[in-house]
């Protein structure tokens, strides 16, 4: 597998980051660039032109990782060629499918599920229920299959969610890339760096993305609880406490964040709860972000031979730049800090993570997190 | 960097121990971070405190709630089961007569006895479900009738004595559609109704019931009068408790009332009584329009 990078900015316009003369034998592209650069049609023509072969996935991000450095206002660029892996891209329109779950099966569906390995999943978040989503990509496709990706964009904005196949992104798109073939192996891995605190609780009402009740009481009612008079603003201190939900006893919870309160006491998040879900109130701190970052991105490579990856590709949640304001490059650096040098690693800022909670369990969409995958082809 | 942000506790710090020292500028990120870091720690000792008060208040609370509970479970198996074996027991002993009497002239009545108890013990294991349908189930919005709820109490009542005989006045002033939980006003309205036939003044020839609802957009309001025996001032507090029989005469199974209190409660209503014993009872309940709510 080789990888070479270029960038765009409006000043330097193209320039070459790493270059192993991919132009017609890259067969996956990933362009992630600020909002209104990669909706530019020039710009993907002219990535067409540079990479005729390759299906390429575009995507918008408020602010771009390349290489362990956060980068602004540019269009960050990494051209794969997978010399023995099978590549398949799949686009799902969500406003012409019933709903999400709809999206789901339809996306696997569309896929030749029966070799495949690890599926990749970009994806806008408007209007879509992300645990129906990731139900119906299931579906059709073996359990042991992991997903990884995400939803890009603003965590508090969920209009900026774009990505495209083959074109510009736009909004409205589900994106799916399978990869089939035995010399592959993809390693992943979620930081989440978000304990726990106070009594277990339950969801009682829950509609999609708005949480109604938490045992019979309105959430707002939950946050003033816990955060009146220990906070100055508990209306804006709810999108630092996210709420963790746990299905399963043994594994981590999945973390929710806030990021609307509403007059009548309830409160949208990111993603959804189900009525029954027990909850708990999170909380975390820069350290624990930094150290969570770290452990996660060494445990992605793992599987790998040698422990190193040919790319690293990156999902991170825009609400922790909340959390880590001045210590935002510092997180990916410390990811950058294992890896052996030369390494090509790009993300994205999300507002969903997709990972599976566990090794070899049903994937699931997470907010406050770090999702790694990375890959190396032998 | 303006010293007056920093964390109280840094600030004394510095004058403690560098009082004499200006401070670099180039210092000032990393005091402002400390000083954010022990402003962040405070915060959370002190969300972890008010945390661990919530939750052993609420644990006091269910402790609580579970403690009621238990007396009055104790309570109820004490007293199902002894005012479950009372008819039955009775039964038995009308089946032993009729075995060894052998003789037909009687039997008729023995059979009527042997019905009483049978429809008495009926009675009372359906007051126990509706008890624990009421405790278990959750409230049921829909838009319901209280003229057609009271009809079907008395048609359902009828094979009470006294029943067919008794006056019945009913009145409904519907202002706006009612809402509410339908199962649990018929528990209401068929406990009311049938202590009102059930304990009629002998002596009068005109008995009555006389039920005046009326609706609004926030609640039912309705006061349900009899003429009947009444209950002596020192019992009426009592009447709502779990197995309390005002009447050494009663045959009830000491639910009723108690299911009446326990349903409004659950309907976030409220039923207040007054009575003169010999005069008469009226029952005022107050049930909130669920649509309001």
């Amino acid at each position: 597998m080789q990888v070479e990078q270029i960038k765009w900015s409006p000043k330097d316009k193209w320039q070459s980051i790493s270059d192993k003369n991919l132009s017609d034998t890259a067969n996956l592209v990933f362009a992630i660039g600020n909002f209104d650069l990669i909706q530019d049609p020039t710009r993907y023509d002219e990535l067409r032109a540079k990479y005729p072969n390759a299906d390429i996935i575009t995507c918008g991000s408020d602010g771009e990782i390349l290489n362990g450095k956060l980068v602004d206002q540019q269009i960050i660029v990494s051209a794969l060629y997978f010399e023995k892996t099978d590549i398949q891209c799949v686009q799902i329109d969500i406003n012409q499918v019933k709903d999400s779950f709809d999206a789901g099966t339809h996306l696997s569906a569309d896929l030749d599920k029966d070799f495949i390995t690890h599926l990749l999943v970009f994806s806008d978040s408007k209007n879509l229920q992300s645990s129906d989503l990731m139900t119906g990509i299931h579906i059709n496709l073996a359990k042991h299959v992991p997903v990884t990706g995400g939803l890009p964009g603003i965590y508090q904005d969920t209009d900026t969610s774009l990505v495209g196949l083959n074109g510009p992104p736009k909004k409205g798109q589900l994106i799916g890339i399978g990869f089939s073939g035995e010399n592959l192996q993809v390693g992943y891995s979620i930081a989440r760096g978000w304990t726990s605190f106070g009594a277990e609780k339950t969801i009682t009402k829950a509609e999609n993305n708005r949480l109604y009740e938490i045992d019979h009481k309105s959430a707002y009612h939950f946050y003033q609880q816990y955060l009146e008079h220990v906070v100055d603003d508990v209306d804006q201190a709810i999108s630092q406490f996210p709420l963790g939900i746990k299905r399963v006893a043994s594994d981590p919870r999945i973390v929710r964040s806030a990021i609307e309160l509403h007059p009548d006491g309830s409160i949208t998040f990111s993603s959804g709860f189900s009525i029954g879900d027990n909850i708990r109130m999170m909380k975390t701190n820069i350290s624990s972000l930094l150290s969570s970052a770290q452990e996660a991105a060494n445990h992605s490579l793992k599987p790998l031979d040698d422990q190193k990856a040919d790319f690293l590709l990156l999902v991170n949640c825009s609400g922790r730049r909340n959390v880590l304001k001045d210590w935002v490059c510092e997180e990916i650096e410390s990811v950058n800090s294992i890896l052996s040098y030369e390494t090509p690693m790009m993300g994205f800022y999300s507002h969903g993570e997709i990972s599976p909670n566990q090794p070899n369990s049903k994937s699931e969409v997470h907010n406050q997190c770090l999702v790694f995958t990375a890959f190396r082809e032998n | 960097m303006d010293s007056n942000h920093l964390h109280h506790l840094l600030q004394k710090q510095i004058n403690k121990y560098a009082s004499d020292t200006p401070i670099p500028a180039g210092l000032n990120n990393l005091l402002n971070d400390i000083s954010q870091t022990y402003t962040n720690f405070e915060r959370d000792q002190e969300l972890i405190e008010r945390v661990m008060n919530v939750s052993s208040e609420e644990l006091l609370d269910a402790n609580q709630e579970l403690k009621k509970i238990n007396e009055e479970m104790d309570r109820f198996v004490y007293s199902t089961s002894h005012d479950l074996r009372a008819p039955l027991l009775s039964i038995l002993g009308l089946l032993n007569i009729i075995e060894k009497e052998n003789k037909q002239y009687d039997i008729q009545g023995y059979l009527k006895l042997l019905r009483d108890s049978t429809v008495n013990l009926d009675k009372f294991i359906s007051d126990i479900i509706d008890y624990s349908r009421n405790s278990r189930l959750d409230v049921e919005k829909k838009e319901v009738d209280i003229g057609e709820i009271i009809n079907e109490s008395f048609k359902h009542l009828n094979y009470l004595p006294g029943c067919s005989t008794l006056l019945k006045l009913v009145n409904i002033d519907a202002k706006e559609k009612f809402y509410c939980d339908e199962r649990r006003l018929t528990i209401i309205f068929n406990n009311l109704i049938s202590n009102a036939i059930k304990y009629q003044n002998a002596s009068l020839s005109d008995s009555f019931i006389n039920i005046e609802a009326m609706i609004d957009e926030k609640a039912m309001t309705v006061q349900i009068e009899d003429n009947g025996i009444g209950i002596d001032a020192t019992y009426l507090q009592k009447i709502f408790d779990m197995f309390y029989r005002a009447s050494p005469d009663s045959k009830g199974s000491g639910l009723g009332l108690y299911i009446v209190k326990e349903a409004i409660q659950k309907l976030h209503g409220s039923i207040s009584v007054e009575s003169t014993l010999g005069m008469g009872t009226r029952f005022s309940v107050v049930i909130p329009n669920l649509e309001r709510h």
